[in-house]
């Protein structure tokens, strides 16, 4: 049964060699950020596997083992299997690499194997977390995935560092809180905290129609844990802390907690609403269809004055969360496979303008400074520009086709408004991204020199690239995705 | 009035005076020993929930080594003068209404209702517990250690001082 889990074991495996390391050898920064890297090309060469190998079979061979081994059954109980899940790891990991080769880059001679052992632990809390089919699961590895985050945002070690830090860590807390008082109270309406029992339970309630204590005391709890949610996703009016926790955190960590830490949100959101709401009164999909219009609208008004391009990019990020959450409303087999390419999209061209942030703006991040970026690294400038147009949606970029892809979701479920209120947003959006771009392109007369950084730089032009490729051939890999939704499925 | 009802009415004032306290008391000590007085009376209902053992881990881990930390912290820094006065402001002075009225709200409510009838867990023995805890939640239980960990190395990390500085 070993087998199913391999992504999972690889990247715990990781965790304690790369501790051990640290340990034996004393801090070898450089020896570490390696053998994360090898840990983590492993597992996602595993997730891959796992997605390639996939039929309506293939978790058979995992019953019969349960059916040999009723010992063993309650190891599953804990953790779904699906390949929904596989796909959101294989997204996360890649989002990882990314941070690994970009925090190796930002701390230097300061890197060190501590710092790698949070980095997989947070990947290890996310892949969990979408996988958890039990609330003690899902608590304890949202709780692994915010403790690392808290402190990948304090590394920095200064005052700036800190603040922010201290703002994620309050702020979480309480929507742990808030999160857990929901579990609470839908342990007392539906008795059981196992989520099959508790999707079993709601439906055959809703077969005889709900008794009235039930409708108020699971009210009670959705309003609660939309709360918890809402704070992860950065949901509006729960998104204050994005700006002031990128402004703070050193720049990979903004672009890991915008995107790995995002799909680990979307891919729980989707888990659980999917099978809390089926079945539910129709107020409750409403509340979730407002919060994604408004965070979308909010995202991108905040975004159109903001000056600092870290927080431009912290709006950007609850704008594209309000996408995502809107497909969730939508529901629909269709919308996962859309919501699947979309986070990788994201997730490629967000760490790459992360990357050109990275090189452009240490200490200073005003849209100011990227003046005359043009003048002195003319392939920086281009590819910023083509990661910027992609956000905005403009084809031929990968951005286009991920919003499209959603839109045509939202269609085909019957809810032609919302995918052009998607389009609307988009356009509002291309005025704060172009100006990012228009910046860059202007005439700088000062003697400033760009630090010349090699991985930032690769990682933004390869970025660049691989977002106009997968622009020009979105076959090549939503034919992947259509293939093993359909391998899975039997259709 | 069932002796049941008096000793958990008596307990639950209790804990609510404890809260009070750790809220409104000025000086830091107190605070914490208001603190104490509600973990107390808490593993005092869960006693009564008939679940002794966590009643009995309530105590130990809450009482004996959180409050003892606190107090800890609270000799080492010396904090001995007494909090400034809060200044309630108009905004909130807003979030307290609104906060004891969504309160009073969900008591009245769960006061109403008659809450579901659903079988729940086995009682709270410390065998029953265990065999939950190593058996149907296995995975969670490794994950908490793993998130121990977790912890640890965070604590280190940043109670290192940077090299730098």
């Amino acid at each position: 049964m070993i087998q199913y889990f391999l992504p999972e074991i690889t990247i715990l495996a990781g965790i304690l060699v790369v501790l051990i390391l640290e340990i034996v050898l004393g801090r070898k920064g450089f020896l570490a950020t390696l053998v994360s890297l090898l840990f983590l090309l492993v597992a996602g060469f595993f997730a891959l596997r796992d997605l390639s190998l996939i039929s309506p079979d293939y978790y058979k061979g995992l019953g019969a083992f349960i059916n040999e081994h009723q010992n063993l059954v309650y190891i599953i109980k804990s953790l779904r299997l699906g390949v929904v899940e596989r796909f959101m790891d294989t997204i996360m990991i890649v989002g990882t690499i990314y941070f690994v080769l970009l925090s190796y880059d930002y701390f230097r001679s300061r890197a060190s194997g501590d710092y790698q052992f949070l980095t997989l632990s947070a990947l290890l809390g996310g892949m969990l977390l979408i996988k958890s089919n039990n609330w003690p699961t899902l608590l304890l590895s949202l709780e692994i995935l915010s403790f690392s985050l808290y402190a990948l945002v304090a590394f920095r070690k200064d005052l700036f560092s800190y603040e922010a830090a201290g703002k994620y860590f309050f702020l979480g807390a309480l929507s742990t809180a808030f999160l857990t008082m929901g579990i609470a109270f839908l342990y007392l309406a539906y008795g059981t905290i196992d989520f099959g029992t508790t999707f079993q339970r709601i439906y055959t309630l809703a077969q005889a129609g709900f008794p009235r204590e039930v409708i108020i005391l699971s009210s009670i709890a959705l309003a609660f844990i939309i709360v918890g949610f809402g704070f992860k996703l950065s949901a509006v009016p729960f998104h204050f802390w994005t700006p002031d926790v990128f402004e703070g955190a050193p720049t990979p960590t903004a672009g890991f907690v915008s995107t790995v830490s995002k799909t680990a949100a979307i891919g729980l959101v989707f888990a659980i609403f999917q099978g809390l709401l089926v079945n539910y009164p129709a107020l409750w999909k409403g509340l979730i269809l407002w919060l994604s219009v408004i965070t979308m609208l909010v995202g991108n008004i905040a975004a159109l004055r903001e000056n600092s391009v870290k927080k431009l990019l912290a709006f950007s990020t609850i704008a594209n969360a309000g996408y995502v959450l809107a497909v969730v409303y939508a529901g629909g087999l269709e919308a996962v496979k859309a919501a699947i390419v979309f986070m990788l999209v994201y997730t490629i061209t967000t760490f790459g303008a992360f990357a050109v942030l990275q090189i452009t703006s240490e200490g200073n991040t005003h849209i100011e400074n990227l003046r005359g970026l043009f003048q002195r690294k003319p392939d920086l400038a281009f590819a910023l520009a083509a990661l910027m147009v992609s956000l905005a949606g403009i084809p031929p970029f990968a951005g286009f086709f991920a919003k499209f892809f959603l839109a045509f979701s939202m269609v085909q479920m019957n809810h032609p408004l919302l995918a052009i209120w998607l389009f609307f947003n988009g356009a509002i959006s291309a005025y704060y991204y172009l100006r990012v771009v228009y910046y860059a392109f202007q005439r700088d007369d000062s003697e400033k020199e760009l630090p010349s950084s090699r991985i930032p730089y690769a990682v933004a032009v390869v970025s660049a690239v691989l977002v106009l490729l997968m622009g020009l051939f979105p076959d090549a890999y939503t034919s992947f995705v259509d293939k093993v939704f359909g391998a899975f499925f039997g259709l | 009035m069932t002796l049941t009802a008096v000793i958990f009415t008596l307990f639950a004032l209790l804990g609510l005076w404890g809260a009070l306290v750790v809220l409104f008391a000025k000086r830091p000590v107190y605070n914490a020993l208001g603190l104490l007085l509600n973990f107390v009376s808490l593993a005092a209902i869960y006693i009564m929930l008939n679940a002794p053992f966590l009643g009995v881990i309530q105590i130990i881990v809450y009482s004996g080594a959180i409050v003892v930390f606190f107090l800890f912290v609270i000799m080492i820094l010396n904090l001995r003068d007494p909090l400034s006065d809060m200044d309630l402001s108009f905004k909130g002075l807003v979030a307290f209404v609104l906060m004891i009225s969504l309160l009073s709200l969900l008591g009245v409510y769960l006061y109403v209702i008659k809450l579901p009838a659903w079988k729940l867990g086995p009682e709270g023995s410390p065998g029953k517990l265990g065999e939950l805890l190593l058996r149907d939640y296995l995975i969670p239980f490794e994950l908490a250690s793993i998130l121990l960990l977790v912890a640890i190395v965070i604590a280190v990390v940043l109670g290192k001082k940077g090299e730098e500085q």
